[in-house]
């Protein structure tokens, strides 16, 4: 159960780069699960595939029905990551660094169109295989793995705009 | 044959992910050797990617796993009434505890038996309290009698090995450390301390009379 929610939340958070929305989505997911457990039929990944499947599906329609108040409440939309940017700085010792570089890479896959930004964390921040990938996104092959050199370099560039030196 | 700037950029992630074949990776390092715009880009998703997989994993929140188990299989039931009173020690129910006190009820069972308990022996009369409270004072001062009689004997035997040891003058003192004797020697001069006194002269006839046993040891 553990190991399964942390998949989850670590997806939800990567995705929506806010603590509080990824936890309510998180629970949304589960919900789904629960209810259609009985729907459920071994896939070729087997279930944390379809987990992860369940999942970014679930963000693909949040992220659709927020667009709209993403557009109009931009600064409103800024204030969790200042806020967890905040918080991340008093973090002490050398815990510092590694949460300053979580919250570039964070601010900079929120920058990401939804389709890279899901290719590059499903593949980078979450450990899939390509095949697994073009499961959960059931898209082929070819186009998962120009999605996530697309999103690389595109990443990458950001990076490199906010000021973070290749290490 | 080198690669373009857009092949390089292509396969860029097969690259990085070691899905480039030895002739494509030759292609690949070809092209970035006179390429210094490409160069920089492998350097930079190169160190992209290295720091994303670097990331710690989130931290899930303490009550997410109780939130999402309560919207799925519902809140578990509150005791009420004198169950609850009860509920600190749930973890009694809990089969690492039953596993646990299991293993001290054997324990004991077999220190039992090694003390010499044996629940055959034991008579339905000796489980009353008053039974059990006398059985356990009589061990109590028998434990107690035979502790004080092994000291009293211990100290009656240290007291004849100290008497027993000849006292020694500071003049013979001084003589042993100018000239030390061999073991030999020494148990010579013990057996025949040529003292005078009442109590040396019954001390040396006990020498005497034990010699041929220390010899021995």
């Amino acid at each position: 159960m553990q190991r399964h929610t942390r998949r989850v939340f670590g997806l939800c958070y990567r995705f929506t780069g806010n603590s509080h929305e990824a936890e309510d989505l998180s629970q949304e997911v589960f919900l789904k699960v629960y209810r259609s457990l009985a729907s459920y039929r071994v896939a070729a990944g087997g279930f944390p595939t379809w987990l992860t499947s369940v999942t970014r599906n679930l963000l693909v329609d949040h992220y659709r029905r927020t667009k709209r108040d993403r557009l109009t409440d931009s600064i409103e939309d800024e204030m969790p990551r200042l806020e967890e940017t905040h918080s991340v700085s008093r973090t002490p010792f050398k815990h510092v660094a590694d949460a300053e570089l979580s919250g570039q890479v964070q601010h900079a896959l929120s920058r990401l169109s939804p389709e890279l930004r899901e290719a590059v964390i499903l593949r980078d921040l979450q450990g899939l295989e390509y095949n697994e990938i073009q499961e959960v996104l059931s898209v082929p092959e070819g186009t998962v793995k120009s999605r996530i050199n697309r999103g690389r370099i595109e990443l990458a560039r950001i990076l490199e705009q906010l000021g973070l030196r290749p290490s | 044959m080198a690669w373009t700037c857009e092949q390089t950029e292509e396969r860029l992630s097969d690259y990085l992910d070691n899905l480039l074949d030895p002739a494509d990776i030759t292609a690949l390092n070809r092209h970035a050797d006179g390429c210094a715009e490409c160069t920089r880009l492998i350097d930079q998703v190169g160190s992209a990617v290295r720091q994303m997989r670097s990331l710690a994993p989130v931290e899930v929140p303490p009550n997410l796993i109780t939130a999402i188990l309560d919207q799925t299989i519902g809140p578990r039931p509150e005791k009420k009434g004198w169950r609850s009173w009860f509920s600190w020690a749930d973890f009694v129910a809990h089969p690492k505890f039953a596993m646990g006190a299991l293993t001290c009820a054997v324990t004991l069972v077999i220190l039992g038996y090694a003390a010499g308990l044996s629940p055959a022996k034991i008579k339905r009369g000796d489980l009353a309290p008053s039974n059990m409270y006398r059985a356990v004072n009589r061990q109590f001062h028998l434990t107690y009698g035979r502790t004080l009689k092994y000291v009293n004997d211990l100290k009656v035997v240290y007291e004849i090995q100290s008497k027993l040891r000849p006292v020694e003058s500071p003049a013979r003192e001084r003589e042993r450390e100018e000239a030390p004797a061999s073991p030999q020697e020494k148990s010579q001069k013990d057996s025949h301390p040529g003292h005078t006194s009442t109590l040396e002269a019954h001390l040396f006839a006990y020498d005497a009379m034990h010699a041929p046993t220390r010899s021995q040891r």
